[in-house]
């Protein structure tokens, strides 16, 4: 590693020292996590039809070993049990897109064959408030408003939309001007201003209110068009801007390595005013992989989460510096497909191919209760 | 196995085609080929009358994601089944079109082969040959219709239409270059089809009677295979400047130019039609990009969308004009995808079980054969071998897939002896 650039507050998050402290267990690939902000629950897509609630206040457990003879290696990880989690059907597909309200109320998943579900009661038991087909194809992702009065779609049908959340299949305002997959999108923190991203790597800024379109910004590092096999590579698979909007990160992969593998793992850090590249974060080592996940840390480091069939990893940066100062290489390989940060902005979810949703502490302290993650 | 082809020599098919010819005429002078014909003699005249398409969906289409589709499994990928105008039989949605057209098909997907050596070029090779790669070479089976279906010395008997950057293979093995695959690279015409300028007609024709009788001279006195190969590639080079608008798809309508979509596929779907109207006897269609070992779904919500329609629409047109009735078509890839889903969100390559599809002439169409468990992770109903299918493909136009090839004075058999045809896909 380079040396670190990054000194951790005295009572702030430590990425040197992040550890594996639990497992959320489930049998199918997870797409997308979100920590629930007002509620001690995390929520989850995952590659089946449905959306999977944890509740983080049940005490995770150590699972006895398979053979009781046989002291393991290393000391296992907790493992949330197996009732904490419950399962909310509506989804005809894989669930991949995921955002939570403010309100510690609603939710809003999208699935594969374009099924829009806003939730309500989602510390309860949570019912659909409305569902119906918002796309031809596939929705990538949805995002809710700062507000929590609009939730925007993307989808394989090129379309942006952007619904009214007080009924159903309301649209505000539909944006059209992608001509591919719409891999991505987000609301600026302003709440005024969208921001759309896609396969070729184009984000498109557009007005919330008129639906105009402000003006694009160049992400195409993360994408190939592969003249060996004609095909077009790449994209924008992770996207947020910091907490106050001054920048905003695109995760994905740069290069063309065909259709059997990825480009190596990137994160692009952009300037949103003037829409400038700040810097093309990138591991130490050169990653075959993708960045599919992306969340900025309040105490200024920026943590990636991606990887391939050769392996999982977490990566951090800090804004000054192009290469991560830290990187955490999962013991499973298995990518990291979303990351998300606790409330407690020293736990960290990660959503891995494998199934299993790993919790990471940046901290060498060893928590009590996982539900402090949540509080 | 010796590569001999001068048992193949242009002589030997020139005085079989004479003979069968005179003997059309013959018949018909009587008024009723099937009572004065021997019958063997005229099952191999009707088989004379069949054509062949081909499509290879190159790199390994997933059965998941197209004609096996296992919806909310731990296996099945995100996408949805559909039902198909077959009842009871569902496709993916990511063939609506070929889903309409269900009827006109019939279904394997219980396919299977032993793994062998050379991955994806291996597997293709034993998908199309009926044969272990490692046995070969033995010739392809386009080559194969070329030789024993062609009867127009005028066409080639066996094209390629390709991606682009795909170059000629040696697809033809003892059978000799004659057969093997005039390959139409990105769909566009051979290279060099139009006449110099310098050369008018009759100057071109002089200097090509010129080279005949030099080439004459010269086999009468040591022939080898490479003077057939020569004079062979002369003949076709001379056939193909004289058809040269045979590969212009955009003499066809604007109206099938807009059906069949303005992407590769589509016009290479559409120019298909065009050779098989014209009497071209087998036309393969090959279309890249099924190796999703990362992004499948991506890559087959791509791929797939790309070619639905046009096989779809090109299906429909062979059986509106009837040429389905005496055209074979085969819907093959070298083998299926892993049921286990990658992390790169691909599937790797799986020959335990894949899905192909047959339909037209000897194919008992609108329904399926065979089946894998609930999740697709192996066969439990009737497993097809890929050398089974060779045989079936033959038997489908009339050809006998026991009769043999004769190379270097020894009988190798058409289809691989320890394999027979399905009878249940037969008419």
């Amino acid at each position: 590693m380079t040396e670190s650039t990054f000194v951790p507050q005295p009572d702030g998050a430590d990425p040197i020292a992040t550890r594996l402290v639990a497992e959320l267990k489930h049998d199918r690939g997870i797409l997308a996590c979100r920590y629930d902000t007002v509620n001690h629950f995390l929520f989850a897509g995952a590659r089946d039809y449905f959306v999977h609630r944890w509740d983080l206040a049940r005490e995770p457990v150590v699972e006895p070993p398979a053979d009781p003879k046989k002291k393991p290696k290393v000391p296992p990880v907790p493992v949330a049990p197996m009732d904490s989690r419950i399962e909310l059907a509506e989804h005809q597909s894989w669930v991949g897109g995921l955002s939570l309200f403010g309100d510690g109320e609603r939710m809003a998943t999208g699935d594969f064959v374009g099924r829009l579900v806003v939730w309500s009661d989602r510390a309860g038991v949570p019912k659909p408030l409305f569902s119906f087909e918002a796309h031809k194809g596939s929705i990538r992702k949805v995002a809710v408003s700062p507000d929590g009065n609009l939730v925007a779609t993307v989808g394989n049908d090129g379309a942006v939309r952007v619904w009214h959340t007080d009924s159903a299949s309301k649209l505000h305002v539909e944006l059209l001007g992608h001509d591919c997959h719409v891999y991505h999108v987000a609301f600026h923190p302003d709440g005024k201003s969208l921001i759309s991203a896609d396969l070729k790597g184009r984000v498109k800024h557009w007005d919330v209110e008129t639906g105009k379109l402000v003006r694009e910004i160049d992400a195409s590092l993360l994408y190939a068009y592969s003249e060996k096999y004609e095909v077009d590579v790449g994209g924008i698979r992770g996207m947020t801007f910091n907490a106050d909007g001054s920048q905003v990160c695109f995760a994905g992969a740069t290069g063309d390595k065909g259709i059997a593998h990825s480009g190596n793992a990137r994160v692009l850090l952009f300037d949103w005013e003037s829409g400038r590249l700040l810097k093309e974060l990138r591991p130490e080592k050169e990653e075959v992989c993708t960045a599919w996940g992306v969340q900025f840390h309040p105490d200024g480091f920026i943590i990636g989460s991606g990887g391939s069939r050769t392996g999982g990893f977490l990566w951090f940066w800090t804004p000054d510096n192009e290469v991560a100062f830290h990187m955490v290489r999962f013991q499973q390989r298995a990518p990291g497909f979303d990351v998300d940060l606790a409330p407690d902005n020293r736990t960290l979810a990660v959503a891995n191919h494998d199934g299993v949703i790993r919790l990471y502490e940046m901290s060498g302290e060893k928590k009590a209760d996982l539900a402090e993650a949540g509080t | 196995m010796r590569n001999d082809s001068s048992c193949n020599s242009t002589d030997h098919l020139v005085s079989r085609r004479s003979m069968l010819g005179n003997m059309l005429a013959g018949a018909a002078g009587v008024g009723a080929l099937g009572q004065f014909v021997h019958p063997l003699v005229a099952k191999e005249i009707e088989a004379k009358k069949k054509q062949v398409l081909i499509f290879l969906l190159n790199g390994g289409l997933s059965q998941f994601e197209s004609f096996d589709p296992k919806p909310n499994t731990d296996t099945g990928g995100p996408f949805r089944s559909i039902p198909t105008s077959v009842p009871g039989t569902h496709f993916s949605e990511l063939i609506p079109y070929t889903a309409q057209v269900a009827h006109k098909l019939a279904v394997v997907r219980s396919m299977f082969a032993e793994r062998v050596p050379g991955s994806h070029g291996g597997a293709r090779e034993y998908v199309v040959t009926g044969r272990p790669p490692q046995q070969g070479p033995y010739p392809w089976i386009g080559p194969v219709y070329s030789k024993l279906l062609a009867d127009n010395e005028d066409l080639p008997g066996n094209i390629h239409i390709t991606p682009s950057r795909w170059g000629p293979r040696q697809d033809a093995a003892f059978l000799g270059p004659r057969h093997a695959s005039l390959v139409l690279s990105g769909g566009q015409p051979p290279l060099n089809v139009n006449r110099p300028e310098v050369f008018d007609k009759e100057l071109d024709e002089s200097r090509y009677k010129l080279r005949q009788i030099a080439d004459l001279r010269f086999s009468q006195r040591r022939r080898t295979a490479h003077t057939e190969a020569y004079q062979s590639s002369y003949d076709q080079a001379a056939q193909l400047i004289r058809q040269k608008d045979l590969f212009d798809v955009t003499r066809e309508s604007e109206k099938d130019q807009l059906r069949y979509g303005s992407h590769d596929v589509g016009r290479h779907c559409l120019l298909a039609r065009r050779l098989l109207q014209k009497g071209v006897t087998c036309v393969k269609v090959t279309h890249n990009n099924y190796d999703s070992h990362m992004e499948n779904f991506n890559f087959h919500l791509e791929q797939l969308g790309e070619f639905d329609k046009p096989f779809a629409t090109l299906m429909q047109d062979l059986d509106d004009s009837g040429a389905l009735d005496h055209t074979l078509v085969m819907l093959v890839t070298e083998f299926g995808r892993t049921p286990v889903i990658q992390p790169d969100n691909g599937r790797d390559h799986w020959q335990d079980s894949w899905s192909v599809v047959v339909g037209g002439c000897g194919i008992q169409t609108g329904g399926v054969l065979g089946a894998t468990n609930d999740n697709g992770t192996e066969i439990v109903d009737r497993p097809v071998h890929v050398g089974e299918m060779f045989h079936t493909y033959m038997r489908a136009v009339g050809l006998d897939p026991t009769a043999t090839h004769l190379v270097g004075g020894n009988k190798v058999p058409f289809g691989a002896p320890e394999r027979s045809a399905v009878k249940e896909l037969l008419i």
